[in-house]
């Protein structure tokens, strides 16, 4: 039987099938996005119905929906132009597209649905000047004002639908860099014209598509790449995941097609600005700076004009941060930023002092965010072998290069061990979570240093000097200081709790006061703590010490070490171990 | 992909959500100019009651209602009315590329009114304390200042 033109891979990808067994069914799940009546599960009827309805002279159904238009146009199967259609080419003519753009956001920390960043088109746009009268086309679930355990539930089940939004290109840099102060990647696609053309026509029909949005799996990141399967058919980006899909695997996919991402432009946050910005400044600027934003004084006196402009525009957008912070009140904010600009405007030496921030770090070339590892050691007197697993998609052992600096995102890592004398298999650890930031805080940025983890553990229990399966929460919340760049300290309250069976009164509740430093610079990292915790169990009560290190031998393997030591009233529980760690896409 | 669905399920749990829900939206409004310097305003038909040169006629209607800010999520309109959506939207970082006589909000509206930007900037810098009299400024007077700018 010969192969009917509704098996084509253009056609069942631009209305977004997918095959399960011998049936289609498309992600789309509003009815005025199909012609035919159940075209949802039936892209051959669907086929059948847009051929003859595109060919009726009297329908303007096509405006609705051009790219399938055109896609039927090019097989010969309808004829007829979008002349007539108005809106459509009003649209068009907006945005005057010159190129398609993917756009990488990075993580934010301070919203747990943006921990692992975000993925969004931008329609590059002809128009004279910049790329700020371009659009960014994103789709994201539509939530409502819901928020906390609903949200997360309907978010993971799928109770949300998705939809395609189109902002103008100032809005998105506001939202992102400016507003929550994440970097923003530009890769530009190398797409032709006949591509460019059909992305246009088909973000202009997904504008009223719904798409049910899971959070971890068919989330925005996985559906950009359906997106642009759609557009150019031959490729097959969506192979490659399964149960989870994180934005920054979605871009190194994209990147792994030769040729399609012609150039990255890096667009720094506000935070990253300003970062930047004092750390090029020489100390009498520094001096100056500082007397701007704390003391609220302006002296430049003992500053060069160009070194006068400087301090003066980082004040500024200082202030603009503080303000978005909440921590300046509307009146105040005017005021000193009109003072601050008003100086600014009367200095006409405009040969900066120091350059713009243009380089990155560039997130194509992060981490891989899964690793495997093996590693040998020894748990009080007992020697072990372990493997280890982790899924996603950050540690603090990990090489930091275009990651957030001291902050870790490790989910469900799980760790099987052999003892030797046992002769036994266990699972020594499944770590639900770990989400740790320690960002130092400096004269201009005052950050939460926080270790929040959840995990399943065999727990060694001095009652009985036996290891037995507990659950422990840990909840530290302090401040991290940077002793330099690369080389923090830092403080917490750890409020924590441990269930287990095995344990007595199945377990404690304790509250902990931890010290530690942290350094990742390059090749060489090192995480060392010590904790001592106060519990409702007497037998825990005690001081416990960690050292971990590793080395780099290239981004995505290291050699790792560490010592524990768990100090109790009647036993010690002490552990050592080396390994060596592998990551994979 | 949907039989892993319920191990996606657990993950997603875990974070909350892996990405940012209608993130472009969650601001309201647009964007963060609208949040700060904007004066809203019922002034803009006087503004243009007093514009004899007709730098805004052809965009009136658009003008009054949504004020630069397009209900569709877009970029358009005359020349009059894409200096205002630039203005309204980035008035922080065009005041600071004000004051400093250059920067990405004057290449754009230079751009937009076919100028040259290095010269915009120039003359927005001379002139701006008569672009930002004082501390409050308003949109559309401001759009209007830029354009007479550009024009002289």
């Amino acid at each position: 039987m010969a192969k009917e033109v509704w098996h084509d891979d253009a056609w069942l990808k631009l209305l977004y099938y997918e095959k399960n067994g011998d049936q289609y069914r498309s992600l789309v799940e509003n009815d005025e996005f199909f012609l035919y009546e159940k075209g949802q599960e039936n892209p051959k009827l669907e086929f059948d119905e847009s051929v003859r309805i595109f060919n009726d002279v009297n329908s303007d159904k096509k405006c609705q929906f051009p790219a399938r238009f055109e896609l039927l146009k090019k097989m010969g199967v309808v004829k007829g132009n979008l002349d007539r259609c108005r809106e459509f080419l009003q649209f068009v003519d907006d945005l005057q597209a010159k190129s398609i753009t993917m756009l990488f956001t990075n993580a934010y920390m301070s919203n747990p649905s943006s921990l692992f960043g975000h993925t969004l088109f931008r329609i590059d746009t002809l128009r004279k000047g910049s790329q700020l009268l371009a659009h960014g086309a994103n789709f994201g679930a539509d939530t409502g004002d819901e928020n906390g355990v609903l949200y997360a539930l309907k978010g993971l089940w799928g109770g949300y639908y998705g939809t395609f939004g189109i902002k103008p290109y100032y809005d998105v840099i506001n939202l992102y860099n400016n507003i929550e102060n994440r970097d923003i990647w530009e890769y530009e696609l190398n797409l032709d014209d006949e591509e460019k053309d059909m992305f246009v026509k088909h973000i202009w029909e997904m504008r009223n598509a719904k798409i049910r949005y899971y959070f971890a799996n068919q989330n925005c990141s996985y559906i950009l790449l359906l997106t642009l399967e759609a557009i150019k058919p031959e490729l097959n980006l969506r192979d490659n995941f399964s149960w989870k899909v994180l934005p920054i695997d979605t871009l190194k996919e994209v990147n792994g097609i030769e040729g399609l991402i012609k150039v990255a432009n890096y667009r720094p946050s506000r935070q990253s600005k300003l970062k930047y910005r004092y750390r090029q400044m020489n100390d009498e600027q520094k001096r100056a700076f500082v007397k701007i934003i704390i003391n609220d004084k302006l002296d430049l006196s003992e500053l060069e004009s160009n070194e006068k402009a400087d301090v003066l525009e980082t004040a500024y957008q200082y202030v603009q941060y503080k303000y978005v912070e909440g921590d300046l009140e509307l009146k105040d904010y005017r005021k000193k930023s009109f003072k601050l600009l008003k100086e600014r405007s009367l200095i006409e030496d405009n040969t900066q002092y120091f350059e713009e921030l243009k380089e990155g770090e560039n997130p194509l070339y992060t981490h891989k965010s899964k690793n495997v590892g093996i590693s040998f050691g020894a748990k009080n007197g007992e020697m072990f072998q372990e493997i280890v697993y982790k899924p996603s998609y950050n540690s603090l052992m990990e090489d930091s290069y275009g990651m957030l600096k001291g902050a870790e995102i490790n989910l469900f890592e799980t760790k099987i061990r052999h003892y030797d004398d046992k002769d036994k298999y266990v699972l020594d650890e499944f770590n639900l979570l770990s989400i740790k930031s320690l960002s130092g805080v400096d004269v201009m940025f005052k950050p939460l240093s926080y270790d929040i983890g959840l995990k399943y553990k065999e727990m060694y229990n001095p009652k009985n000097d036996e290891s037995t399966g507990s659950v422990i929460l840990e909840t530290g919340v302090g401040q991290s200081y940077n002793l330099s760049e690369n080389f923090s300290m830092f403080a917490m309250s750890v409020p924590n709790g441990v269930y287990g069976g095995g344990l007595n009164e199945n377990g404690y509740v304790g509250f902990g006061v931890k010290l530690g430093v942290y350094y990742n610079k390059d090749k060489y990292r090192l995480y060392a703590w010590g904790m001592k915790n106060y519990t409702t169990s007497n037998e825990f009560n005690g001081e416990s010490y960690a050292i971990e290190g590793a080395y780099g031998i290239n981004r995505d393997v290291m050699l790792y070490g560490g010592y524990k030591m768990n100090d109790y009233k009647k036993n010690d529980d002490e552990e050592f171990m080396f390994g060596i760690r592998v990551g994979f896409n | 992909m949907k039989k892993n669905l319920l191990l996606g399920g657990v993950l997603g749990l875990v974070m909350m959500a892996s990405t940012p829900s209608f993130a472009i939206d969650s601001t309201g409004g647009c964007g963060l100019g609208s949040m700060a310097w904007k004066g809203h305003s019922g002034i803009i038909p006087q503004v243009l009651a007093m514009t004899t040169n007709g730098m805004f006629l052809n965009t009136v209607g658009v003008t009054l209602g949504t004020s630069g800010c397009d209900p569709n999520g877009r970029v358009t309109g005359g020349t009059g009315k894409l200096v205002l959506a630039v203005i309204e939207n980035n008035m922080e970082q065009f005041a600071m590329d004000a004051s400093r006589g250059q920067g990405e909000t004057i290449e754009t509206i230079a751009g937009i009114l076919n100028v040259d930007s290095k010269e915009l900037g120039q003359k927005a810098q001379q002139s701006f304390a008569y672009l930002f009299v004082d501390e409050n400024v308003e949109a559309v007077d401001l759009t209007l200042k830029i354009m007479e700018l550009a024009n002289a």
